[in-house]
């Protein structure tokens, strides 16, 4: 008779190990295996993981650090490259026996051996020598070859995240010289502190998830909160006490209080929906012309309420303002106008909260070939890509529109093209799909959108990089030199986006998506959310599990990105 | 110049797929591909079933030797012909 299926495995807190509050109480796979025990009682093989991850993880990161393996001497010298040891380069890991680069890599962690697995030579090497613990080069897991498997590690996965950090800490300095970086240091409570975290808590199931009641057309409301609450720079600051409405000075129709309280609220652990009945009355106290029960356009409430919740912070400020919202949303989009006759380039900055895209289809489009309007969609943007390099995009001014200060012309025939010069922590997305103007319709079309996204080429910093890269190559085949020896970046046959490489802090991940169903002023908003690696779909009280793939097949209205990696504030 | 055999030849394309840093790249767009068509979440689904159809702890070799004939065939065509055109181009690059 088969026996019940074992349960599935606990979802770990984070990535990054916390300080282990609860006791033991992880499964003994956390432990490794018996073998792995006993070797670890040599040290040696913690330091050897340790070298190893490091090399690996540096080797990953070849390109972007300029550590290249060793060109043959050969083909050095028919690219006049200076093959000296001034340009450090790094061994490609590959099969000591066979010598290939492929399938699947192991390094022994207990001598200097590196083998192939598909050509068994790493488990003949684990056989003859009776080594029994190696890495897989490519995400540094332990492998037993007596348990025949993967084991993992504490001791071992703290070094590797270690690594991982460092790695990402050197990558950083060298993408982008220059900028400051604290060193992350991790808190561990002193004794005192921890006895008193485990006699005064409880862990609670289901935390950060809860349904929102509906209290008539509220939606538009309700879509947004959920953001709110899965922000994560918004989660930690409410979290972490930053606005307690125990402290707050202000009290009544206070904002951050209420966005305390609805912290508070989800994660109680109480399942049952939530009535935001105080955050929709402060709002309307706050801002009149939201008030009433008619429906309201998300992106409407979503700057109003960040506009609230920023006024009432202590210390708000017209410019340069560190509350939490700013600190949250706040980039600088830069516009520089060239004018076409001195190239003379005027430059200014706004702050921007988020970034509204235009989805009508280009001007150009229109005027050329006959397309049936409304049911080809060709003209039109298709993708968050697409609607970036038109935002993006250098636009012509109308001839009246500029006057030159150096050239003096007036009338002047100029350019005018916008980059992100400074990018927020959490960049907001909306798509235009509601036209208020004549003959109010929505524009229904999918607009692509990924998981990950890098905004690099769309900064005023890359753009620059890229500018001056050109002239140095036009500058170059103009003295006549040799041809220019391939750069670090694969550039070959690919798009131009490869003539830059990519800073590691212009790399997003999605975490909310709003969408919204039927007609522009009647219909339903409803959102996803990622909680905990997973997404869930928002639909006001109903809480339901999603898949990646249904959040990123849907139509989106507002798009919500946190950078991957966060730069610190000095 | 010694004419070069066959296998070497290989490994030397395998060698430069690597250092150039071109097997990565051709590894995230197969990625993103792949995700894009609902493959990887397919493909975790069934891993997941067939993990708890079992009563006996699987490792990570069994695993993957009883899942891979499903991966290999269902992915799309669409992107086994794109990958094929990259890597084509690739080889005529190097060589």
């Amino acid at each position: 008779m088969a026996t019940a299926p074992s349960s599935p495995p606990l979802i770990p807190t984070s990535k990054l190990l916390t300080q282990d509050f609860s006791g033991d109480h992880s499964p003994a796979a956390a432990h490794g295996c018996p073998h792995l025990k006993q070797m670890k009682k040599s040290s040696e093989i913690l330091t050897n993981y340790q070298v190893l991850a490091r090399y690996c993880l540096h080797y990953k990161s070849r390109h972007a650090l300029g550590i290249l393996p060793p060109r043959d001497r050969k083909r050095a010298k028919l690219e006049k490259q200076d093959s000296s040891s001034s340009t450090k380069s790094l061994p490609t890991p590959s099969c000591l026996t066979c010598d290939t680069t492929l399938g699947r890599i192991h390094a022994c962690l207990q001598c200097v051996y590196v083998g192939c697995w598909k050509g068994e030579h790493v488990q003949n090497h684990c056989a003859t020598t009776g080594h029994v613990i190696s890495m897989e080069i490519n995400r540094c897991t332990l492998y037993c070859s007596t348990c025949k498997d993967f084991v993992y590690d504490r001791d071992f996965e703290n070094i590797y995240n270690g690594e991982l950090l460092r790695n990402a800490e050197i990558v950083s300095m060298v993408q982008e010289p220059g900028l400051k970086r604290a060193h992350f240091i991790r808190w561990n409570a002193p004794n005192k502190e921890a006895a008193l975290i485990r006699a005064g808590t409880r862990l609670k199931p289901c935390q950060g998830l809860r349904g929102l009641r509906n209290m008539g057309s509220t939606c538009f409301m309700n879509v947004i909160l959920q953001c709110f609450i899965h922000n994560p720079l918004l989660r930690g600051y409410f979290l972490s006490d930053q606005h307690s409405s125990k402290r707050c000075e202000i009290k009544t129709e206070c904002m951050g209080c209420e966005m305390d309280q609805l912290f508070t609220q989800f994660y109680s652990g109480v399942k049952s929906p939530y009535g935001p009945c105080s955050f929709l009355h402060t709002m309307w106290m706050s801002s009149s012309d939201l008030a009433g029960y008619a429906q309201q356009d998300a992106h409407e409430f979503f700057i109003s309420a960040l506009n609230q919740i920023h006024a009432k912070s202590p210390g708000a400020k017209l410019h340069h303002c560190g509350c939490i919202i700013h600190k949250t949303f706040a980039g600088v989009l830069q516009s520089d106008v060239t004018c076409l006759n001195c190239a003379n380039v005027t430059s200014a900055n706004d702050p921007i909260l988020d970034i509204s895209l235009d989805l009508r289809p280009t001007k150009r489009s229109k005027s050329g070939v006959n397309k049936i309007r409304g049911t080809h969609d060709n003209d039109g943007p298709n993708s968050l890509a697409d609607c970036l390099d038109r935002y993006t995009h250098p636009e012509k001014l109308g001839t009246n529109e500029y006057n030159c200060s150096k050239c003096g012309k007036t009338g002047q025939e100029a350019t005018k093209q916008l980059s992100m010069k400074v990018l927020p922590p959490v960049l907001s997305f909306q798509l235009k799909r509601f036209e208020h103007s004549m003959g109010a319709s929505k524009i229904e079309t999918k607009i692509k959108f990924p998981a990950q996204l890098d905004m690099t080429q769309y900064t005023t910093a890359a753009r620059k990089l890229k500018k001056s890269k050109l002239a140095k190559m036009n500058g170059a085949s103009e003295n006549g030199s040799p041809s220019t020896p391939s750069s670090s970046s694969s550039s070959s046959s690919s798009s131009t986006n490869s003539s830059v490489e990519i800073i590691p802090t212009c790399v997003y991940n999605l975490f909310a998506v709003i969408n919204h169903q039927g007609k522009m002023d009647t219909g339903h908003y409803t959102a996803f959310a990622r909680h905990r690696g997973e997404w869930f779909s928002l639909d006001d009280h109903k809480v339901t599990l999603a898949s990646q793939k249904e959040v990123l097949n849907s139509n989106a209205y507002m798009l919500f990105y946190v950078k991957q990696n966060l730069d610190y504030d000095f | 110049m010694s004419s070069l055999t066959n296998d070497q030849l290989r490994a030397n394309l395998h060698r430069e797929l690597v250092e150039s840093g071109k097997r990565d790249q051709l590894l995230e767009l197969l990625r993103a591909r792949l995700f894009e068509s609902g493959w990887r979440d397919d493909l975790k689904k069934h891993t997941k079933d067939t993990i708890y159809a079992r009563d006996t702890p699987v490792s990570v070799d069994e695993l993957i030797k009883e899942v891979s004939p499903h991966a290999r065939a269902t992915i799309p065509d669409k992107i086994k012909a794109e990958l094929l055109t990259q890597i084509s181009a690739f080889v005529e690059e190097t060589l």
